[in-house]
């Protein structure tokens, strides 16, 4: 189902960008510092490996990944990649998959940063957990970011960015509203969605807070982020294999 | 809908395309319908906003027409079995910028499916049969020229073993001599049994290269020209007027005339055999009498279909 030319020429492209790299490196050294701090402190815990990997993770997921397939749209160069023999399923998988591969990596990282800092007891207390839990979320967030990437409007890549963030604050207060129940719910599903996380405390899917972390909602994270992970991918696979590529969309 | 009889040669078929974009106050296109055998160089012409690009993008599935069919080698336009057909050099060449000329087409050498162990081989016989040198094989596509994009775009058409070329505008940006080399690219490309559609506004490589010419205006198939195969070709015989009145020169051009030239201010338009017959023509021209200064391929018809289309509202 994934298409190697796609998927190793996405990651090559990534790598090519030189200002990506960049400030992704500077989330890398960022992280490195607070991961590396907290291991040697002996603080690397299931709810500070959920917490920071909410934030760390979900800012370069969304470097990489803003325009994942709307730049190629926007270019023109998916007319040629459209006229060739592959499905439109497995080219969305396979930028699926590179973005994936890139944020995985990251996380990798982090996590042999806290061993090599902490020792292989770092991992104890439900963060392997955690770490699986965050597999799902990295998968589910770049699958939102694939789905937002193939909609057939776009205010560029800066503009999703602003755009989003306008958004997530909007959700954000009016999910901290007490006095709008109803709607505070419907906000917080929202900002989940659009930004897949850990949850803490049983946030995710209440009663279902239990088994190896007494801290992370492993379970109910798994859950959420794994609908997400598929309504999201399917959502972006049904969307793209009906789009029209006209001429006029990509810059002259 | 539209049915297409099945045939082996048919490569490029649209029947009844019609498109009308959102918001627009016509249709792009309104009943197209054509067909481009193997063998065959087919060239759409029109005013700018006359549908050829529109056109060309339903007849490759990356726009759905609203009515019609289109088909390539027998299969549903934008399917993977049609793309297997396809080869494309758009008019706007946004490559990547960052790949390398050979990375490029490698690339697409891979996304057309074809054998990693062939790659490199023919990943360099392409580009060297689209003319780019080999010095800029290895430089990264943002510091090609025009020309040089030109080439990497029919490197990577052509890379991918296809039977039906699309080409928008394959030779603009170019120098005379790598038109020239285009050109016969692509007269060996369709000798070999592929099919091409050219759109273009180079009227005078349109006139060499192709067999028929399509004029399109206001979305809607207005003339089709034949230049050259099967029927013969288009000549024209240019003459310093007024017309000789002898009795030979009369007889010569009503003879032409009952066989379907035309006979025109200043000149007369025929179809011949080939280009034996045209000097064999012009030689029986000179003999009654008529004073010939100019003859040749009937390219300067397209102007005039071109011009004439082009200002008729």
């Amino acid at each position: 189902m994934l298409n190697r030319p796609v998927y190793v020429n996405t990651l090559r492209w990534f790598l090519n960008s030189t200002g990506r790299v960049v400030v992704a490196g500077l989330i890398g050294l960022v992280t490195y510092g607070i991961v590396a701090a907290s291991a040697e402190n002996g603080a690397v815990s299931a709810a500070a490996m959920a917490d920071s990997g909410n934030k760390g993770l979900v800012i370069l997921a969304w470097l990489l990944g803003v325009g994942l397939i709307r730049r190629e749209i926007k270019s023109g160069s998916i007319h040629l990649v459209a006229l060739r023999p592959l499905s439109r399923a497995s080219y969305v998988l396979s930028k699926w998959a590179a973005l994936l591969t890139l944020n995985l990596a990251f996380l990798a990282f982090v996590y042999a940063v806290a061993v090599l800092k902490g020792g292989p007891s770092a991992l104890g207390g439900g963060v392997a957990w955690v770490a699986l839990a965050q597999v799902m979320q990295i998968g589910a967030l770049c699958a939102v970011l694939t789905f937002l990437s193939v909609l057939p409007f776009s205010v560029g890549e800066l503009g999703t960015a602003f755009f989003a963030v306008v958004v997530l604050a909007v959700l954000d207060h009016v999910a901290s509203r007490q006095d709008w129940p109803a709607l505070g719910s419907a906000a917080d599903w929202g900002f989940r969605i659009l930004i897949p996380r850990v949850a803490l405390d049983g946030a995710a899917v209440p009663g279902l807070l239990a088994g190896p972390s007494a801290s992370v909602d492993i379970g109910g994270s798994l859950l959420v982020n794994a609908v997400i992970l598929v309504a999201a991918l399917s959502g972006a696979v049904g969307l793209f294999a009906r789009r029209e590529f006209p001429y006029a969309e990509s810059a002259a | 809908m539209p049915e297409f009889p099945a045939a082996e040669d048919r490569l490029i078929e649209g029947a009844g395309l019609t498109k009308t974009y959102l918001r627009a106050s016509r249709p792009a296109l309104a009943g197209v319908t054509l067909q481009v055998n193997a063998g065959e160089i087919v060239g759409v012409i029109g005013p700018n906003g006359s549908g050829k690009t529109t056109l060309m993008s339903c007849l490759l599935g990356l726009l759905k027409p609203d009515d019609g069919v289109a088909r390539i080698g027998g299969h549903p336009s934008g399917s993977p079995q049609a793309n297997r057909f396809v080869g494309y050099v758009p008019e706007r060449l946004n490559f990547d910028p960052w790949m390398k000329g050979r990375d490029f087409v490698a690339y697409h050498h891979a996304l057309a499916g074809l054998p990693a162990t062939e790659r490199a081989a023919q990943v360099e016989r392409a580009l060297a049969e689209a003319g780019l040198g080999v010095d800029a094989w290895d430089r990264p596509i943002k510091g090609y020229s025009r020309g040089m994009l030109q080439r990497v775009g029919l490197a990577q058409a052509l890379v991918g073993k296809p039977r039906c070329l699309f080409l928008d505008e394959p030779t603009s940006g170019m120098d005379p001599q790598g038109a020239l080399a285009t050109r016969a690219r692509i007269e060996a490309f369709a000798a070999a049994g592929g099919a091409v559609l050219v759109n273009s506004h180079q009227l005078d490589q349109l006139g060499k290269l192709c067999h028929r010419v399509l004029f399109l205006k206001d979305g809607r198939l207005e003339a089709e020209e034949r230049l050259r195969g099967e029927t013969g070709l288009g000549w024209h015989f240019d003459w310093l007027t007024p017309l000789p009145s002898g009795a030979k020169a009369k007889a010569l051009l009503e003879e032409l005339v009952a066989g379907g030239a035309v006979l025109e201010p200043g000149g007369l338009r025929a179809q011949v055999a080939d280009e034996e017959a045209a000097a064999e023509l012009l030689a029986s021209l000179i003999k009654a009498g008529i004073r010939v200064n100019a003859a040749g391929p009937a390219r300067g018809n397209l102007e005039h279909l071109f011009l004439g289309g082009a200002h008729v509202e």
